[in-house]
């Protein structure tokens, strides 16, 4: 029978299988919630829990954040916001930072996986900040959308909740918004996260996009952003069958469990929980890469 | 907002065809891939996960076995997976084309063309 170490206790492997799975649903679920995927969880989780290389972190969940972002077209909660064009142009940019990343992060650090954990804390940091001090913020009604914007048929409505109808709002400055896009396409590549950290703020801020749309468009692009990554890894032999297998799995069901508990869970209140969450993954994984932890 | 046009469907001026396809496309995949991972790993769990590790790279086991049947169909879900989103842009291109946006197919068609970039790179690093 087939056995791994868990922190240093020898486990049969599909014991390890049930552990990495329920870790996965724990992930999807917050990270739906919350709208910035679960591998920011994930990644350390598998580093320091189970002992495997960074890379195969990052690939497992590179193909979680494709899970996550396919599944929620079969979620009903989120369709309706998603503005196609807008993810279709900026996908562009995130397809073409992720095969950037990926190659980065399986050649020139194929050897560095210390680098990798180091900077992958770095990250998890920037996104711990976010979720204390990152705020919705309103469309600014009145302002012309971008000539660009326009002529690709960027601009979009969304209903108004309370005055009925719905509200047009235009999109701004989107040279700047394929920037920051590539970007995050990098990030997910050398990462294994989805980008929304980076492309939800970037889009609601600087795009002049509703924090909804915004959420909602990211989720359908990071599929397309995760695969440049995941097409890199899986081709060079990084992606192991035992660990992608649950975690895609755990990851789908608890991001469609999320989707449909939006709603009805006060998502304001569980950023604290999942900051902690994310600061203790990283302070695991610093302490692993500074050789603290086996 | 003088200059803008008025958008035919919410969230965006997408046709509402090529929204539900997108969707089609997105459940099928995943769908298909989720039955594959499932019944991959359920059957190596029934021959007990002999010689397994969590890192085993892609491809078959021990060719021939009960384990390499659950490998395949493992890896093939995963393949499955990651390709559903590839595919999602195609069915936009064919769709934009059929519609005669050649703008938004020349988009999607980048984005088509980027991913088969990072399969050619990929085998070359």
């Amino acid at each position: 029978m087939a056995t791994i170490a868990i922190l240093g206790i020898v486990v049969p492997l599909a014991v390890a299988l049930v552990l990495l799975l329920v870790i996965a649903v724990g992930a999807g679920a917050l990270g739906s919630l919350l709208g910035l995927g679960g591998g920011l969880v994930l990644v350390p989780a598998i580093v320091v829990l189970f002992g495997i290389d960074i890379h195969f972190a990052i690939a497992a969940s590179l193909v979680s954040v494709i899970a996550t972002s396919s599944g929620a077209a079969t979620s009903r909660a989120e369709p309706g916001y998603v503005n196609l064009r807008l993810a279709m142009f900026l996908e562009t940019a995130t397809a073409a930072g992720g095969l950037a990343g990926a190659l980065v992060a399986v050649t020139v650090l194929a050897a560095r996986s210390d680098v990798l954990e180091l900077a992958f804390v770095a990250v998890v940091g920037v996104a711990a900040v976010y979720m204390f001090v990152g705020r919705e913020r309103d469309i600014r009604r009145g302002v012309p959308a971008h000539p660009l914007a326009v002529r690709l048929g960027l601009v979009g409505e969304i209903p108004r909740p309370f005055a009925g109808g719905n509200e047009r709002y235009g999109v701004i400055h989107p040279w700047s918004g394929l920037g920051v896009s590539g970007l995050a396409g990098v990030a997910s590549g050398l990462f294994g996260i989805g980008g929304g950290l980076i492309k939800v703020p970037a889009m609601n801020a600087l795009m002049n996009v509703p924090m909804r749309v915004a959420t909602a468009t990211s989720t359908l692009m990071i599929g397309v952003t995760a695969a440049a990554g995941a097409l890199v890894y899986l081709i060079v032999g990084d992606v192991g069958l035992l660990v992608a297998a649950p975690t895609a799995l755990g990851t789908l069901a608890g991001s469609r469990w999320g989707a449909r508990a939006r709603d009805r869970i006060p998502v304001r209140q569980l950023k604290p929980l999942f900051a902690a969450v994310i600061v203790a993954a990283a302070v695991s994984l610093l302490a692993q890469a500074l050789g603290v932890l086996p | 907002m003088t200059g803008v046009p008025p958008a035919s469907a919410v969230g965006g001026e997408a046709p509402t065809d090529l929204a539900s396809g997108v969707r089609s496309v997105l459940v099928g995949g995943i769908v298909v891939s989720a039955v594959l991972l499932i019944v991959g790993v359920l059957l190596w769990a029934s021959v007990g996960f002999d010689d397994a590790t969590l890192t085993a790279p892609v491809g078959p086991v021990a060719p021939g076995s009960l384990d390499a049947w659950a490998a395949d169909l493992v890896y093939g879900g995963l393949v499955i997976l990651v390709a559903t989103p590839i595919a999602r842009v195609a069915y936009a291109t064919r769709t934009f084309a059929r519609l005669g946006d050649r703008t938004y197919a020349a988009v999607t068609a980048m984005v088509l063309a980027l991913l088969v970039l990072t399969v050619i790179l990929g085998y070359l690093r």
